[in-house]
């Protein structure tokens, strides 16, 4: 892993992070990496971890023990005020949008660049209504997030996770609960986002077929470690596990899969 | 006997273990005061929901209780032959006590309730986080503006509590009962000292906006992200920051004569 570390083609590297929430344990000895500008799907049965992945490496929660490398520097170690300067190169679409209530969806991706840049309103009004228009949300920006639609909600959550070009895109369950028309709006959103900026992005999803479209490379979450490889690597492995999750590709839902040893939703 | 040790055990290791949250809380809050850049606008966002918003309530109890303890203070005070000193009573009962204490209450079930109840619904939906992944700190964004505002929002409702009891009690005992408006008004200005009454409330105002701001705020910051978490959030908000505010009057008055 110290290799992992320093190499400069990996952007995320995990080594040997326990989890555990009460007596529940959710990781155990979690070692793993993600290639820097590549599309790394996340996969596994409910209550393997995986949103809980997502929110180690953003640091919302920390680790029991275990080290998690950004760009080579262990955040684990940092206080939450260093944390800060992580985040900035770190977006994320959280599974049901998060965006704040009270203001409307233009002030919502306008709400970090007032923050963290010297814009002048008129660059950002335009920065703001770029990123709306690329994601089919030129007509919405007026509007509360109260009163979008679940689609429109999953695009301004991307929107604001890309407002300020981060270098790392994590996104939590990014086509649950949405019609297949906005799936496919969602990837092909995901896929261009991907190509335009070289972001490393994250995806849980338990869109099997969706994607394992998309995915460059793929990490299965077992009770016992993580596996990973590429898409056909993954199709070929004789693991029963990873067998019954890619076999749903046809079905495209995993919900119903237990993770090994039957550990509990994370 | 020995469950009951361990039960009482865990609750004062509870209560220690809350008590120095509260503490790094307000810890926090305090140093964000500082922190750049400074959040005026919603800190003038939060008066205008906290304070503004409260002064109906405000006045209409103020005005209420003014009148109610006019009325029963002459029926108390004919009984001696002292109703001239009606004006004294209304006003150093509101001054000192009753406008505070009752601001604060009124203030924790309007105010505080629905300041623990927003930040706990931010937390549910996982708005708090989405702020932290923006590298935006909500202790400094929502917490700290919402607690600082109620500290300056309390005394000065309290003042309008006060103003408005004193007009109702001068209606009662002046305009209904008959006692002369110059002996009434006289009456109350010789029973009363700036520093020891006037000065004396604002300080306990002060406190009980220190109090409200801060727990509202802890609770909601700490809640459980679940509805049930919002609801438990607001009622243990409006539970603790009464009791508080009754417990620390009587410190407040015991200690320092207020």
């Amino acid at each position: 892993m110290k290799s992992a570390r320093n190499d400069k083609s990996v952007a995320i590297a995990l080594e040997g992070v326990n989890m555990s929430f009460g007596t529940r344990r959710v990781m155990h000895d979690l070692t793993c990496e993600f290639a820097r500008g590549k599309i790394t799907v996340i996969l596994g049965g409910s209550g393997s971890g995986k949103s809980t992945l997502l929110r180690l490496i953003g640091g919302l929660i920390r680790p029991q023990s275990g080290a998690i490398y950004i760009d080579g520097r262990d955040v684990t170690k940092l206080a939450e005020s260093d944390m800060y300067d992580v985040r900035r190169d770190i977006g994320m679409m959280f599974q049901h949008g998060a965006l704040l209530d009270s203001i409307s969806v233009f002030d919502n991706l306008a709400f970090p660049l007032h923050e963290h840049t010297d814009m002048s309103e008129d660059d950002i009004a335009d920065e703001v209504r770029d990123r709306l228009d690329a994601v089919g949300l030129a007509n919405a920006e007026d509007l509360l997030p109260g009163q979008l639609s679940g689609g429109m909600l999953k695009r301004a959550a991307l929107a604001r996770a890309i407002i300020q070009r981060p270098k790392i895109l994590l996104c939590d369950e990014p086509f649950s609960g949405l019609d297949p028309i906005s799936v496919k709006r969602i990837e092909a959103l995901l896929l261009q986002v991907n190509q335009r900026y070289e972001m490393t992005t994250l995806l849980v999803s338990h869109h099997v077929a969706t994607t394992m479209r998309m995915a460059n490379h793929v990490l299965v979450l077992k009770a016992s470690g993580a596996v990973s490889g590429s898409p056909e690597e993954m199709r070929a492995s004789a693991d029963p596990l990873i067998h019954n999750l890619l076999s749903d590709e046809l079905t495209d839902n995993i919900d119903d899969i237990e993770p090994e040893g039957g550990a509990a939703r994370a | 006997m020995i469950e009951l040790i361990r039960e009482l055990g865990f609750l004062v290791y509870r209560f220690i273990y809350d008590l120095g949250r509260f503490g790094m809380f307000a810890l926090s809050v305090v140093k964000n005061l500082f922190v750049r850049p400074l959040r005026w606008r919603r800190f003038c966002e939060e008066i205008f929901k906290e304070g503004v918003l409260s002064i109906v309530i405000i006045c209409v109890s103020g005005l209420a209780v003014g009148m109610v303890l006019s009325l029963q203070g002459y029926n108390t005070l004919i009984r001696f032959g002292a109703e001239e000193t009606l004006g004294a009573v209304v006003g150093l009962s509101l001054v000192r006590e009753l406008g505070p204490v009752l601001t604060a209450l009124l203030t924790t079930g309007r105010a505080g309730s629905a300041t623990a109840a927003e930040i706990a619904t931010m937390v549910k939906d996982e708005q708090l986080d989405g702020l932290r992944m923006m590298s935006i700190d909500p202790m400094h964004l929502i917490v700290t503006p919402k607690a600082a505002s109620m500290i300056l929002v309390m005394p000065l409702l309290s003042a309008m509590f006060i103003c408005c009891g004193l007009f109702g009690g001068w209606m009662i005992g002046v305009l209904l009962m008959g006692i002369d408006g110059g002996t009434y008004l006289t009456s109350m200005e010789s029973s009363m000292t700036f520093a020891d009454d006037v000065a004396g409330s604002l300080l306990k105002s002060v406190i009980f906006g220190i109090l409200v701001g801060l727990i509202s705020t802890y609770r909601g910051f700490t809640a459980t992200p679940t509805s049930e978490g919002v609801s438990s959030a607001t009622t243990s908000t409006v539970v603790f920051a009464s009791v508080c505010v009754l417990i620390s009057d009587y410190f407040i008055t015991a200690l320092w004569g207020v």
